[in-house]
């Protein structure tokens, strides 16, 4: 009964992160800088940024907002130009459903071949005015500066089987790169091991 | 003697189990743990009121939370933190300091999460040892040990969202032990010192006074927990920071939530129907036997989680008085699972994303991005409304099962 527990337990453990890994759609390339300031986005206050993915099938970005009282209804416009000028994303997201202080992700069909593209992202709210302005968050205090967003962005996998296989790559070198902690956690599982089998090998040994 | 022990069946169950949970502690994370121990890490720099401390130093800190728990809490985490810092590194601090993203991956991060789960795994192990001692038959202990240590609801509550609570349980369950030696007012101090922790073990103090047959033993237990818990608490309660984060924080404003308005400013608070009936049922009975005792610390955590809205966390009050209760009468086992599955299926459908595939982002920040329970049944039915059709069902099947305790004869 041990071993059955043990095995069931122990293909749980090591199969389930991988199962669960097959559901996902969207993976992190850039997480969201260090928020230090926001800035009001209306009328012809308009926030635009040049990003340059590391992958394929650029298929979100995800910025944080604030909307005090939840007083903005208006659109918000996301649109995505390549350095031609071609619009590739054009979306709408109403004020109504950004909460204050969320991150918001906005998803839109995967831009199959944005590795390494210069892409023109614009946020703008043209019917939204001063007081009840989305404030959109930068990383810098704009003062006489450029603006820069805290823009994070979001590539789906091509394969969710290498992506299951990428996670799992990950997990085993993080835990070789602690070396002492791992060298000593397998010492652990082992010495358990073999207590738990010391009456069968003993067997095994005298026979 | 030794060769004895470790070729016994009880010893394979230990070491079974033990294997187990040194499977899981590394690999998965709850934000809880790091908050309660960044918060815990001003002991060892002499802060000994930690509740005016993070509320005059709010705005420094890059956690602003308070510190929900009672005091013994921040002094048992901080103390292990001082003791346990040779083998966390000198990283750690700057990993409890990181809010950010990426922290889940900072290299040590699985060593973090051993060590700082090591007290809870000592801890489930000696509630595993405390648990065979209430019982007698050597079948059934290793049935018991086998129930606790396979379970796989105690094994989620304690080494995946990381539970303070164990330390609580296990203090309750030495008052037990010390109840069925008629040790009283031990018993009882067991149950102050656990209420030092976290404030529910005062719920079972009633049990203990119904349980005493003479007037000097219900007036010593009186004192031995409400002493035990004012001589804790008394050095803070002046403090409004203690009062504002830990007595009007979690369990204590829920259990009043529950209620129904009756008119003219007055509300009938349905989990303290609840609980006086089951202390007015033991007072009733005309032999008080500790296998109600039993039954009473198993009843109280239940009662009240089905009367209101609960952190899982909490679940762990109960677990081991379920198991003694199932040894004792194995025909309720499968009611005992059907409560159980109901009871965790609940807060897996909070809108909470360490309720769900967060809790895997120290194997991956890419487990954050996949959508919550909630947010995936939202797209076709109302997860409050599922939500509250399993409550429901929930609190009929803690009602059926408190009217068979009830009803059993004790020995």
């Amino acid at each position: 009964m041990n071993k059955k527990v043990i095995i069931v337990y122990f293909l749980l453990i090591l199969t389930t992160p991988f199962i669960i890994s097959l559901g996902i759609k969207y993976l992190p390339e850039n997480p969201q800088p260090e928020i230090k300031s926001y800035a009001k986005i209306y009328g012809e206050n308009k926030f635009s940024q040049i990003i340059k993915p590391e992958n394929n099938n650029l298929s979100a970005v995800g910025i944080t907002f604030k909307n005090p009282n939840l007083r903005n209804k208006n659109n918000l416009h996301l649109e995505i130009k390549n350095d031609s000028g071609l619009t590739l994303v054009n979306k709408i997201v109403n004020g109504q459903v950004i909460g204050d202080g969320n991150f918001l992700r906005i998803k839109f069909p995967p831009i199959i071949d944005s590795i390494n593209k210069n892409l023109i992202v614009n946020f703008s709210s043209e019917n939204s005015i001063d007081n009840d302005a989305l404030e959109i968050s930068l990383t810098n205090n704009h003062n006489g500066m450029k603006p820069q967003l805290a823009l994070a962005t979001f590539y789906s996998p091509e394969n969710p089987i290498f992506t299951g296989l990428d996670i799992y790559s990950d997990w085993f070198n993080k835990l070789f790169k602690d070396f002492n902690f791992m060298l000593t956690y397998f010492f652990l599982l082992f010495i358990i091991i073999i207590l738990i089998n010391l009456e069968k090998l003993k067997y095994k040994i005298a026979n | 003697m030794l060769k004895e022990i470790i070729y016994s069946n009880l010893f394979k169950i230990f070491a079974t189990g033990l294997l187990i949970r040194l499977l899981i502690m590394p690999f998965f994370y709850h934000p809880d743990i790091k908050v309660y121990h960044f918060q815990a890490s001003f002991l060892k720099n002499g802060v000994w009121n930690i509740y005016d401390y993070l509320k005059e130093n709010k705005n420094n800190f890059v956690y602003k939370e308070e510190f929900v728990y009672f005091p013994l809490t921040y002094y048992f985490l901080g103390s292990y933190q001082i003791l346990a810092s040779p083998f966390l590194g000198n990283q750690f601090e700057g990993w409890l300091n990181d809010a950010s993203f990426e922290s889940t991956q900072r290299i040590g991060v699985f060593r973090y999460l051993f060590i700082l789960k090591l007290p809870y795994l000592i801890l489930d192990l000696f509630i595993g040892f405390l648990l065979t001692k209430l019982i007698l038959r050597q079948e059934d202990k290793k049935k018991l040990l086998a129930l606790w240590m396979f379970n796989p609801f105690s094994i989620i509550l304690i080494y995946i969202f990381s539970n303070v609570d164990i330390l609580i349980v296990t203090l309750t369950l030495l008052s037990l032990i010390f109840a069925r030696k008629n040790k009283l007012f031990l018993a009882a101090i067991m149950l102050g010192v656990g209420s030092g922790f976290k404030a529910y073990p005062i719920f079972f103090l009633p049990f203990l006074v119904i349980f005493a047959s003479n007037i000097k033993d219900k007036l010593l237990i009186l004192l031995g927990g409400f002493g035990t818990i004012g001589l804790i608490l008394f050095p803070f309660l002046s403090s409004t920071a203690f009062q504002e984060a830990a007595l009007v924080s979690g369990l204590t404003t829920r259990i009043f939530q529950t209620n129904i308005d009756i008119g003219f400013g007055e509300k009938i608070i349905l989990p303290i129907i609840f609980i006086a009936m089951l202390y007015l049922f033991y007072y009733m009975k005309k032999t008080k036997t500790f296998d109600f005792l039993v039954a009473g610390f198993l009843l109280i955590p239940l009662v009240i989680f089905s009367s209101i809205h609960y952190h899982i966390q909490w679940l762990l009050w109960a677990i081991p008085f379920a198991i003694l209760q199932i040894i004792k009468t194995p025909k309720s086992l499968n009611l005992f699972i059907f409560i159980g599955i109901l009871i965790f299926l609940i807060p897996f459908l909070y809108d909470d994303k360490y309720m769900n595939f967060s809790l895997l982002s120290v194997i991956s920040n890419s487990y954050q991005q996949l959508p919550t329970i909630f947010s995936i049944i939202q797209k076709f039915y109302d997860p409050y409304l599922l939500q509250s059709l399993i409550h429901s069902v929930l609190a009929a099947s803690v009602a059926v099962l408190s009217y068979y305790l009830i009803k059993q004869d004790y020995e």
